[in-house]
């Protein structure tokens, strides 16, 4: 699974443009928070494929995950 | 009331005369302070058609309720006055000591007209005007301006000043208040117009709160959840541009060259695994940063001061950088090198000019030079290409002082350059109704381009502020918003407009609103008040004040056909990234109109109807004549 986080979340992927990590079986987000090592707290938007999800959704290996922290604007 | 004066102070310039006005309760239960009572007063004291640059504009300044309450964020002051940029109501926020001073002064704000004959400061100790002599000032800039008055009268005094562009009525110029600006609209233009250069003030009286108490515990309760939201670290560490990278890479939405990119496609295309543009804040902030600059009373300080201590532009110290500006000395100019933008953001604060309309029409320059439109002859050797900081700086130093062809081409920003130019450079001028747009690209945010279409002031991104809703899908009450969609956005944009005005009414700061949100607000205002609001009548006060502003438009012939998008908008798709082939079609623009002139109860042409104004009060002030029927 291609995980992409941005802001002050990339930290918890290594400041890697992206982490690639193994999933073999469905996982649900919040099971991949804690996978990851990644607080809930920070993250106001998952994205899955592009598209908003919800943190109890379901992914899977060939899933790209992208992670939004909150944004106070310009 | 408790917790306000009931009291305006009136200077008239001309005379040299000033006067205290009894304010009742009536006009703060329905308008409150801040933004609210500076429209009122606004609408009041202005005749429809006057010149914004003659003894006759008004320029209000109010604190927000909650400023000097010691309320985390409620740091903000609102500036009003008949914009010379739009020739509509002008309106700009600002984090302002001098804000907080006045909020102890005796006064609930200040109402300015006429011109003095020569330069002028005004000193202000709670209720007493002094008029000193500036000429020793003029041509100094804002910030050693401000620098120099309160080294003379001491540093108890909290300033604001213009610089060069607005003496020179640069219709793009702002004013700085202590290194933050009240920038957009040209108020640093009807400042010089009044042979105004700064305003100094002191107070040294206590707010008389309702329930002292209740304030304090509240105060305590928001500076925890303040520092418990997951948004501050972010906030404080890398300010508002945090956001930059993710604008760029998954939204694609961050306008570069000059709106012809939707991303910074000559960085973004060349980076390698791990590299950083080098506007990111990622980037520079940490290299960058010599200490937190904090509006006052806020607990979560996004402004920073940063330094550059070597190379070329070594010396730069400033306030910033902002994300509109990474966008507008940034992106826009494809200059992706931070130590020129803080230089030139230094120009900006220093001249007076708003950053955003500054760097925008220096890209439309660029565009301009590049295309073989300009008179090259005449540009004195300026290389004005897309990349070329060094002429921007250049540029940037003439627009000041309207110094040669191109200092007076570009002194006024966007719009009145592409009408002198002609040539068809009104395709790529990026403003509406004269204001130049912020750093979103709305071709590919279409609640956006909505708000910026109809924003009263021109294209601003904080008047209904949506950029998060849009591009995050959801916040607040909001859900499955979908940014590419032209459906539900009038419902969308009024609601989000409504609340902004709330918080420029109470004076906090719009960074913290997805803190506060809504419900915040009324606890707070009753603590200091004694009143007895609810949610619902904040946002009716806000609703009412929105509605007063466009009247004002109204009054002055801004109607539908103002609320337009820019050419490359409407016409130019975003080339290439994830948002690539967006655009906002005319059609699309017309159905999001109407949707929104029917949510808020307007006319086709986008008048408030007799029906809406009676409805929030407002005909008292508003002449129904001007309303729309049914």
């Amino acid at each position: 699974m291609k995980i992409k986080a941005y802001g002050i979340l990339k930290q918890y992927i290594g400041d890697k443009d992206y982490l690639k990590i193994d999933v073999p079986e469905p996982i649900t987000i919040v099971e991949l928070f804690s996978k990851v090592g990644i607080p809930e707290k920070y993250v106001f938007v998952v994205e899955k494929n592009g598209k908003a999800i919800t943190k109890d959704s379901v992914i899977n290996d060939n899933d790209e995950i992208s992670l939004i922290p909150f944004i106070s604007g310009g | 009331m408790k917790g306000v004066w009931n009291k305006v102070l009136k200077i008239d310039l001309s005379t040299k005369k000033t006067e205290i006005v009894p304010v009742n309760d009536d006009v703060y239960k329905k308008y409150n302070m801040g933004l609210g009572i500076a429209t009122y007063f606004l609408y009041k004291e202005t005749e429809s058609k006057i010149d914004p640059l003659g003894a006759e504009n008004v320029i209000v300044f109010s604190p927000g309720l909650f400023v000097g309450t010691g309320i985390p964020t409620g740091s903000k002051s609102a500036m009003t006055f008949k914009s010379p940029l739009t020739g509509g109501f002008g309106r700009a926020i600002v984090g302002a000591y001098l804000g907080v001073e006045m909020r102890k002064s005796g006064v609930d704000a200040i109402i300015i007209k006429g011109k003095s004959d020569k330069l002028v400061t005004l000193k202000i100790d709670n209720e007493n005007v002094e008029f000193i002599d500036a000429e020793e000032y003029r041509g100094i800039d804002a910030i050693l301006t401000q620098d120099k008055l309160r080294e003379k009268y001491g540093k108890t005094y909290r300033t604001c000043a213009i610089g060069q562009a607005g003496e020179n009525l640069s219709k793009i110029s702002g004013i700085d208040f202590e290194e933050r600006q009240a920038a957009r609209a040209g108020g640093g233009a009807v400042f010089g117009s009044k042979n105004l250069k700064a305003i100094i003030m002191k107070g040294d009286k206590k707010i008389d709160f309702a329930d002292p108490e209740k304030l304090k515990e509240l105060n305590k309760k928001w500076v925890n959840i303040i520092k418990e939201h997951p948004a501050t670290k972010a906030d404080m560490d890398y300010g508002s541009g945090e956001f930059y990278d993710w604008m760029n890479r998954e939204r694609g939405t961050f306008p570069s060259r000059n709106w012809q990119w939707g991303y910074f496609q000559s960085v973004y295309d060349n980076l390698k695994e791990g590299e950083k543009s080098h506007i990111d804040p990622y980037y520079w902030s940490p290299k960058y940063t010599v200490r937190h600059h904090p509006c006052p009373t806020c607990t979560k300080p996004c402004g920073r001061i940063i330094e550059v201590k070597e190379g070329k532009y070594a010396g730069t110290k400033v306030d910033g950088i902002e994300y509109e500006v990474l966008y507008s000395l940034g992106g826009v100019l494809e200059i992706d090198d931070v130590e020129a933008v803080a230089k030139m953001n230094e120009i900006c604060d220093r001249e007076g000019f708003d950053a955003i309309s500054a760097g925008v029409t220096i890209a439309w320059a660029m565009e301009a030079y590049e295309k073989g439109l300009l008179d090259k002859d005449k540009m004195e050797g300026i290389e004005l290409t897309f990349g070329n900081a060094d002429a921007a700086i250049e540029v940037l130093k003439k627009m000041a002082k309207r110094e040669g062809y191109i200092g007076e081409l570009l002194a006024d920003g966007t719009k009145a350059a592409a009408e002198k130019l002609g040539k068809n450079s009104d395709q790529f001028a990026i403003n509406i109704k004269g204001l130049e747009l912020p750093a979103y690209d709305v071709r590919g945010i279409k609640g956006m381009a909505l708000a910026l279409a109809v924003s009263i002031r021109g294209a601003c991104h904080l008047t209904a502020g949506v950029y998060g809703i849009e591009l995050g899908g959801s916040w607040w009450k909001y859900k499955g918003i979908d940014r590419l969609s032209s459906d539900w956005k009038g419902f969308e944009v009024k609601t989000a407009e409504d609340l902004a005005t709330t918080y420029d009414i109470f004076g906090l700061c719009k960074f913290s609103r997805h803190m506060y949100f809504l419900e915040g607000i009324p606890e707070l205002n009753n603590a200091i008040t004694g009143d007895d609001m609810i949610d619902a009548d904040v946002m009716t006060i806000g609703e009412r004040v929105y509605n007063l502003q466009k009247m004002f438009n109204i009054r002055e012939g801004i109607d539908r056909k103002y609320d337009t998008l820019p050419y490359r908008v409407t016409h130019n798709p975003i080339p290439k990234g994830v948002s690539k082939g967006a655009y906002v079609s005319e059609e699309e623009l017309q159905h999001m109109l109407d949707e929104y002139y029917m949510a808020r109860g307007w006319s086709k042409d986008s008048t408030p109807t007799a029906v809406k104004l009676a409805s929030l009060d407002l005909l008292d002030i508003v002449d129904e004549k001007l309303a729309a029927g049914i």
